[in-house]
């Protein structure tokens, strides 16, 4: 494909993404104005108000996706260095396992949840939420850590360790500083899985965790499109600084391959 | 260094056994839960497996004969074949594409891509209703100037479908066009220029290099998507409010309407146990065939 069809396709992609941005900022957009009469900042001063909840759904949801990130890391990163460096009776059972979630309806998955968090009186709490964006995230994070310690060299560490270094010594200054970038990248993909949950949050918070997901749709089902574009740049901030990041080193090994 | 093979799996299972544990928690025992609710009658509020009546394979052998069922079934079959193959072939165009872009624009271009990719369903919902909208919608205009009749084309099963496969490729293609990319990457560029020097046109090059040796990309990218299609809900539920929800059902949705709004948590299990057993026999089956297909190439 030529480089003008794939400007053609990306102005494809992208056009219908643009209302977003007059539906936050506009004063009454009717058809068939081209682009709004007026002007104005009033769906933000509703969406900022206690009455609008933009705010606090902003800190629950930073939270529960900063939680739910770091809590999956911590369970991941010992697990998948023993799937992607050791081999043991049951690997390929636990590869199936940790793959599971994939294949597995997550609506049926929530229906079992439902009891589960009942019994331990958990619904509606953060923690419960928290806990039920672990089976979205671990999988990711697990898979991501698994292929990155495969890669690495085990030696270097064996190497550390017969120099005199403890074991928690060799894994903190020779393993952690080579897996760094890739845990980073684990986190931030964690990070942006929770922060896009919706049915898993609705069930789990049983309506009393508002996320931004949760925020944005009674925004847009009860047709308010003004703060519901406001409440949708402001979801959009998180991932789109990812993907600056990934696409900037993405773009730089494609740029030095070919 | 010397290494005891017994202590290795040990330690082995002590660094796998909290990652065991919570998942055993949050998704072995709910998914085991819900296999047996579905040979109960039970319902879905106050889940009681413990009180509810066994009533054996009854849940299942009610399917075959439950017109909502043949529906969504062959709606879910209907979709898939809509998307996955389409799909797959436009990320895979895309990323060829993006390939010959120079360094900045290639990041730029990429990043516009995967935009889309980040975006919560209920605002992609939002855009295409309003884009497509039969009185005001963007699309229209562009029917109009091409004559061709105005649809409400989500309120028509002819274009319902067609349509909700259109938007998802549109929302997901990001990733497998990444998926491609990192394919593309480690492609050796020694091989393009051999094939230069023999004096190969563009579509010699990708017959004979670029498809057979990014193979092993494509057939993950079909399996990714054919599990995904299969399990799609959420957009088909969206685009159907107002129209009709139960000419549009697919497998997962019928799973919702009989769990949350008939409160029905036995015959929904019962679903969403088929359901589980068609992604497994159809992803193994799809991963057997691109097999073959790979040795043939």
């Amino acid at each position: 494909m030529r480089p003008a069809l794939v400007w053609l396709a990306a102005a494809l992609l992208l056009l219908p993404l643009l209302p977003l941005i007059p539906w936050a900022f506009a004063r009454g957009w009717f058809f068939p104005d081209l682009l709004p009469s007026r002007w104005s900042l009033a769906a933000w001063d509703y969406a900022l108000s206690p009455a609008g909840g933009l705010l606090p759904a902003l800190g629950v949801t930073t939270l529960i996706a900063a939680l739910a990130a770091t809590v999956s890391l911590a369970l991941a990163l010992p697990a998948a260095r023993a799937l992607g460096q050791r081999s043991f009776p049951g690997k390929g059972a636990m590869m199936l396992l940790v793959l599971a979630p994939v294949l597995v309806p997550g609506l049926a998955v929530t229906m079992g949840l439902q009891g589960l968090m009942t019994r331990a009186e958990l619904t509606g709490t953060l923690a419960g939420v928290t806990l039920v964006h672990l089976i979205p995230v671990l999988p990711y994070a697990t898979l991501l850590l698994a292929a990155l310690f495969s890669g690495l060299d085990p030696d270097e560490e064996a190497q550390a360790r017969s120099l005199g270094a403890s074991p928690a010594a060799a894994f903190a200054r020779v393993t952690l500083p080579a897996l760094s970038p890739g845990l980073a990248a684990a986190w931030a993909l964690g990070f942006l899985v929770s922060w896009s949950q919706y049915a898993p949050t609705l069930v789990a918070g049983a309506g009393q965790v508002q996320t931004l997901p949760l925020l944005l749709f009674a925004f847009l089902s009860s047709g308010r499109h003004d703060i519901a574009g406001a409440i949708g740049l402001v979801y959009l901030v998180p991932g789109l600084l990812v993907l600056a990041l990934a696409s900037r080193t993405l773009g730089r090994g494609l740029g030095a391959s070919r | 260094m010397i290494r005891n093979a017994r202590k290795d799996t040990l330690i082995a299972y002590v660094l796998i056994a909290p990652f065991v544990a919570i998942y055993g928690l949050i998704f072995v025992y709910p998914t085991i839960d819900m296999f047996i609710l579905s040979f109960k009658d039970a319902p879905l509020i106050a889940f009681g497996p413990q009180t509810a009546e066994w009533t054996g394979l009854d849940n299942y052998t009610r399917l075959p004969d439950d017109r909502r069922f043949g529906t969504a079934f062959w709606n879910t079959a209907y979709f898939v074949l809509l998307s996955v193959v389409p799909g797959t072939l436009v990320a895979l165009a895309i990323a060829l594409g993006i390939t010959r872009l120079s360094g900045r624009l290639q990041s730029l271009v990429l990043a516009l891509f995967f935009l889309p990719y980040i975006l919560p369903v209920s605002v992609v919902y939002r855009i295409w209703d309003w884009t497509l909208n039969f009185q005001f919608g963007i699309a229209m205009h562009l029917f109009d100037t091409l004559g061709i009749d105005r649809v409400p084309i989500f309120k028509t099963s002819t274009w319902f479908m067609p349509a909700v496969a259109f938007v998802t490729i549109w929302w997901t293609c990001g990733f497998s066009i990444l998926l491609f990319l990192a394919g593309l990457r480690a492609i050796p560029a020694e091989i393009y220029e051999a094939a230069e020097l023999d004096n190969a046109n563009r579509w010699t090059v990708f017959r004979k290099l670029t498809w057979p040796l990014l193979w092993p990309v494509t057939a993950l990218v079909l399996t990714i998507q054919l599990i995904l299609q299969l399990k799609i809900f959420d957009q088909v539920y969206l685009f159907s409010v107002g129209g009709r929800p139960n000419d549009n059902l697919v497998m997962v949705y019928y799973i919702y309407q009989r769990a949350f709004q008939n409160d029905d948590g036995g015959r929904a299990a019962a679903i969403a146990v088929v359901l589980f057993m068609i992604v497994i026999i159809v992803s193994v089956l799809n991963f057997q065939l691109l097999r073959l297909a790979e040795r043939k190439t």
